[in-house]
């Protein structure tokens, strides 16, 4: 069994809205994609933001997509940390609570370009957390020119933060968050794809070890190339971590089905088989901490 | 005929404005609001802008209700100056153009709380003007805790894009607006609904008479005070400013029928009525305006 962590979707046609080569297909696309790849569920979330695209998604969207597939596809709802009167003291709990009674198991992407420790952040982190679900976000690198929570090398403000939020579950995610799973991460290209050996005493491991209420989303490029980019360090750290790590894809197109759909599955499958990662490190990571996780 | 400027609706969405209150009106509630009352079309402004309301609405969501009533409802569009990646240098035209080509006439309610001359702001509006795309805004007074633009006392900020954009059509609206009809406003009153008699030299007509795309939407409690709080003032300035305001009501639901949806028809029909307004006048506002700068026959 397959439970994909991260995926993007709408309802509507690809031509209807303003996102050119980067179209999101329909709840019919991912489907067909999913049963090219033997994925079994997908978590679909809106961009509800307005930073990463040239259009903003609404929470209906995603619910009438999911409605098509419930037995495939899980919805879960975008809430702007500015949503309201742009307040630290926003009532989310009223929003969270009216998505999370139709079906949404969790918040997120979150990509709102607003510093990991802003009181509007904040006040919505303290409103999930009493909820209870958990909240997928993308991390930027600086403020301006890009999307997701902004921080700094080291990642200061979200390990802040995750001290704040003890009971709320983070799904962390995006290249500026998996580029620090080694050591040697620096300035330069914190924001990238680093390849080559991992160095240890990385960030990830470190954040993992010390605080238990955040588990990383291995979906995209970034997730993928955090465990492929050394495989033996990958493998190990999947089994290390087992119970914090979550497989995903971030897919949103066909055209996806040769590359971001497969790779992170190829590897794992490519682990399982080879005896680098044992059968019950590959069912956690797959789909068993998700169904925890998202109490399917 | 009256077309109404300014107008929330929500089709697929059940979310409520605040805790225990309703949310938008649906499209089968405004026409039969509209039907009893004797409106016949209404500007449908998108909650895509993440300040000012808990329901986040897409564009595509509006247009759905166009495409099932397309005699009732006019559709605008809303681009957050955020949009595609937070940055100044953000290429809005490509969406803009995106969604006049669906049929938007405009783009709108904008209520990002950010600053007037922030140049994600400036940005947005250069692309508007490029587009030749309407820009109907909302002004806010401060920096969190409201939406809308901000901008100092007397709007210096605002003035400064009027002036620099002169081929963008603004849509004027809100109470931080609107409170400028008088020349008395102070630093405790802008933000709010001031009453009583209009000071001469207020910074609305100033604005109006120095910048000829400016224009005034006269929705919702703030347009209809700033017109009726001295009525023989607000009809001499709606006949001096004949082409440059616009009718409309704000009705964000459907208890908004005893209000906001009848205020400002029932003024002009009583201005007409009784001779002060002439019927030339009161046809550019309550309807031709709207038909002229939407360009809506196009």
């Amino acid at each position: 069994m397959l439970i994909d962590i991260h995926a993007h979707t709408t309802i509507y046609p690809r031509d209807v809205r303003p996102l050119s080569e980067k179209g999101i297909g329909t709840p019919d696309e991912l489907v067909e994609i999913y049963d090219y790849a033997g994925i079994d569920m997908g978590v679909i979330m809106p961009a509800a933001q307005p930073e990463p695209r040239a259009c903003v998604q609404s929470n209906e969207d995603i619910l009438q997509c999911a409605a098509l597939y419930p037995d495939r596809l899980i919805p879960f709802c975008g809430i702007d940390p500015r949503l309201g009167y742009n307040s630290p003291d926003t009532d989310f709990s009223y929003v969270i609570n009216h998505y999370r009674d139709k079906g949404c198991r969790g918040i997120g992407e979150i990509t709102a370009n607003l510093w990991f420790d802003d009181p509007r952040c904040w006040g919505l982190f303290r409103h999930a957390e009493s909820c209870g679900l958990p909240l997928t976000f993308h991390v930027a690198a600086r403020e301006g020119g890009c999307y997701g929570f902004i921080d700094e090398l080291g990642l200061p403000r979200l390990e802040k933060t995750l001290q704040e939020f003890p009971d709320l579950v983070f799904l962390a995610h995006s290249q500026p968050f998996w580029s620090h799973i080694s050591a040697d991460v620096n300035q330069d290209n914190w924001g990238g794809y680093p390849d080559g050996p991992v160095v240890e005493g990385g960030r990830i491991p470190e954040l993992l070890q010390r605080y238990p209420n955040w588990m990383g989303d291995l979906s995209a490029g970034s997730g993928y190339n955090a465990v492929s980019r050394d495989p033996d360090f990958g493998y190990a750290f999947l089994s290390e971590f087992q119970d914090r790590l979550l497989f995903g894809t971030d897919c949103y197109k066909r055209e996806q089905k040769n590359d971001l759909l497969i790779q992170l599955k190829t590897f794992l499958e490519e682990g399982l088989t080879a005896g680098r990662i044992s059968q019950e490190v590959f069912d956690k990571v797959t789909y068993k901490n998700a169904q925890r996780v998202l109490g399917l | 005929m009256f077309i109404d400027c300014h107008i929330h609706i929500a089709m697929i969405s059940d979310i409520g404005w605040q805790r225990d209150s309703d949310g938008p009106a649906s499209p089968e509630q405004f026409i039969e609001m509209y039907d009893e009352v004797g409106i016949d079309r209404g500007v449908m402004l998108p909650l895509v802008i993440p300040e000012c309301n808990f329901l986040t609405q897409s564009n595509e969501d509006i247009l759905m209700i166009a495409d099932k009533y397309p005699d009732r409802f006019i559709p605008f569009c809303n681009i957050d100056p955020r949009l595609m990646r937070n940055s100044p240098e953000a290429d809005l035209s490509y969406p803009i153009n995106h969604y006049k080509d669906k049929g938007c006439k405009g783009i709108g309610e904008m209520t990002a709380n950010l600053w007037w001359d922030d140049p994600r702001v400036t940005n947005l509006c250069d692309h508007a003007e490029k587009c030749q795309m309407p820009l109907l805004f909302h002004v806010a007074t401060q920096e969190g805790n409201t939406y809308g633009l901000i901008d100092d006392f007397s709007l210096p900020r605002f003035e400064v894009q009027v002036k620099t954009h002169p081929s963008l059509t603004f849509l004027a609206h809100s109470n931080p607006w609107w409170s400028y009809v008088s020349g008395d406003v102070t630093e405790e009153t802008w933000g709010g609904y001031p009453k009583g008699p209009v000071t001469e030299g207020g910074r609305i007509p100033e604005l109006l008479h120095k910048y000829p795309n400016l224009n005034g939407d006269l929705s919702a409690g703030s347009g209809f005070n700033a017109v009726s709080r001295d009525p023989d003032w607000g009809y001499a300035f709606m006949t001096e400013f004949q082409d440059q305001l616009l009718f409309g009501t704000d009705v964000c639901r459907p208890a908004n029928k005893d209000n906001v949806l009848i205020n400002l028809k029932n003024f002009m029909e009583e201005g007409l009525a009784a001779g002060k307004l002439s019927q030339e006048v009161f046809d550019k506002i309550s309807h031709q305006n709207a038909q002229r700068l939407l360009k809506l026959d196009d």
